[in-house]
């Protein structure tokens, strides 16, 4: 369980990391907090032969609220975000997903956006960028720089569609408005352990208290998360008062997936098809409880 | 302990361990858990499954724990790490340890230093015994000794313990 050799270096900045990353012609790595790299590397499951650490870019550590969004660089550890007062403000869905990705002893070194460039199936980060629409900014070889939607990042069945030698410099989450109620809900087989299944939904309503937006992105059950695009369609103008709305609601969700149910050592697709739906109630009731309508006082 | 071979890539690295500062020349590879244990000899800290499941390895490093076992040492260029070897009283137990030991938390020991070091930063940040904070950080640890029972309590006690002493000389926000 030791690595193969590699050479290391620290990246001074986004651009200096890229220009080495593509000297390097396939067989660089990125490496952030390495939760998921280092032992990857030690099981020599991959190779590289060159190892680029980003963590010391001065270029890559904010975290900067934005009109209607907060940006978080490519350096912030999860477990720092996780406290962070203005990702728990604005971004409070992300700050509870942190809460399960792996244990505190992995967040402390786990960066928020290495978790999406890794997209391992199952991982929590992912799936909440799907609900908070986050768009993730890029820089290539020669400088150039690119957003990209997590959507277009996550369109394949398995992997992410980023291009090659680029580098997430940040990610972009949409702030919660007014009065928007969320909900993330996951079924694992012990603390700590990736998700069997996730989902991460908003809600909100109009002064009627029906539903004028609600975003529902589920994660495990196929090896990339998706949004139910036509279950979030259907609760449209509902009142989710009866608990029969969400049941269905969450049914829909789990079985308009795009790709095959996952099953692997841990759970069958079955067994995935089913909690995705125990799943996906949880947080849109958790949603919903959070969700306030405007201009009135009801909780 | 065998050195490096003469065409293995090194790199500078500079890190205070245990209030230490300490300048070493280290392969590009070498795990953290192998600097700690074969470089400094500071052996209290286990390695078991090295790829970050079981906890053994787990020491402190600027205030927070984590696995030493995947991350490479030169990660740690420029930060604080402390290992068990610096929280050990300077002679028999510290008030920890000696809670491990009146509640029989510990059966073989071998994950035990991983556990100290998780608790002790639990104790830095004074985590409420009651939270589900509790459950979350020492679910970063395995005991195949099936000790759990006994580890949550020398914890708690652990935690409740300090509490006071922080309540009796606030010293203020913990970050």
């Amino acid at each position: 369980m030791k690595p193969a050799r590699f050479r290391y270096v620290r990246a001074e900045t986004a651009d200096h990391a890229v220009e080495l990353l593509h000297a390097a012609e396939g067989t660089g790595r990125i490496l952030a907090g390495g939760q998921s790299l280092i032992p990857a590397l030690c099981a020599r499951s991959i190779s590289a032969s060159l190892v680029l650490d980003i963590m010391r870019c001065p270029d890559l550590e904010a975290v900067s609220p934005g009109e209607g969004e907060v940006t978080i660089g490519a350096a912030c550890r999860q477990s720092h975000m996780e406290r962070n007062s203005l990702v728990r403000q604005s971004l409070p869905l992300l700050s509870e997903a942190l809460g399960w990705v792996a244990m505190p002893q992995v967040r402390s070194r786990g960066t928020v956006v290495g978790c999406l460039a890794q997209a391992n199936a199952g991982a929590e980060v992912p799936v909440v960028s799907l609900a908070l629409d986050a768009e993730l900014h890029l820089l290539l070889p020669g400088g150039a720089r690119r957003r990209m939607s997590a959507k277009d990042v996550y369109a394949a069945e398995t992997g992410t569609l980023l291009p090659s030698a680029s580098l997430i410099v940040s990610t972009s989450f949409r702030s919660r408005v007014a009065a928007e109620g969320w909900g993330f809900s996951e079924v694992q087989l012990r603390p700590g352990h990736f998700a069997l299944v996730c989902c991460a939904t908003t809600l909100v309503l109009d002064e009627d208290r029906r539903i004028q937006s609600a975003r529902i992105a589920i994660g495990g059950l196929t090896a990339n998360p998706y949004r139910a695009h036509r279950a979030e369609e259907a609760l449209i103008g509902e009142t989710l008062d009866r608990d029969s709305l969400i049941h269905d609601g969450a049914n829909m969700a789990s079985a308009e997936r795009p790709w095959p149910a996952r099953t692997d050592l841990h759970a069958s697709g079955a067994f995935r098809s089913k909690a995705a739906v125990a799943t996906v109630t949880r947080a849109l009731r958790d949603a919903r409880a959070r969700c306030s309508a405007p201009n009135r006082s009801n909780q | 302990m065998k050195g490096p071979d003469a065409d293995e890539a090194q790199t500078a690295l500079s890190v205070v361990v245990n209030g230490k500062q300490l300048h070493a020349s280290v392969p590009d590879r070498l795990l953290l858990s192998d600097f700690l244990r074969d470089h400094l000899g500071l052996t209290a800290l286990k390695v078991a499954c090295g790829e970050g499941a079981c906890g053994a390895c787990t020491i402190v490093i600027d205030g927070e724990p984590a696995r030493s076992c995947t991350l490479l040492a030169l990660q740690t260029e420029g930060s604080q790490i402390v290992t068990l070897e610096g929280i050990n009283a300077p002679q028999g137990l510290n008030h920890v340890q000696q809670l491990f030991q009146q509640h029989h938390a510990l059966q073989c020991g071998y994950c035990t230093p991983g556990w100290l070091m998780t608790v002790y930063t639990m104790v830095e940040r004074s985590i409420d015994p009651n939270s589900a904070e509790v459950g979350q950080y020492l679910s970063g640890h395995l005991c195949r000794c099936t000790g759990y029972r006994n580890i949550w309590t020398a914890v708690r006690r652990a935690l409740e313990t300090t509490l006071k002493t922080t309540k009796d000389q606030p010293t203020g926000e913990k970050e």
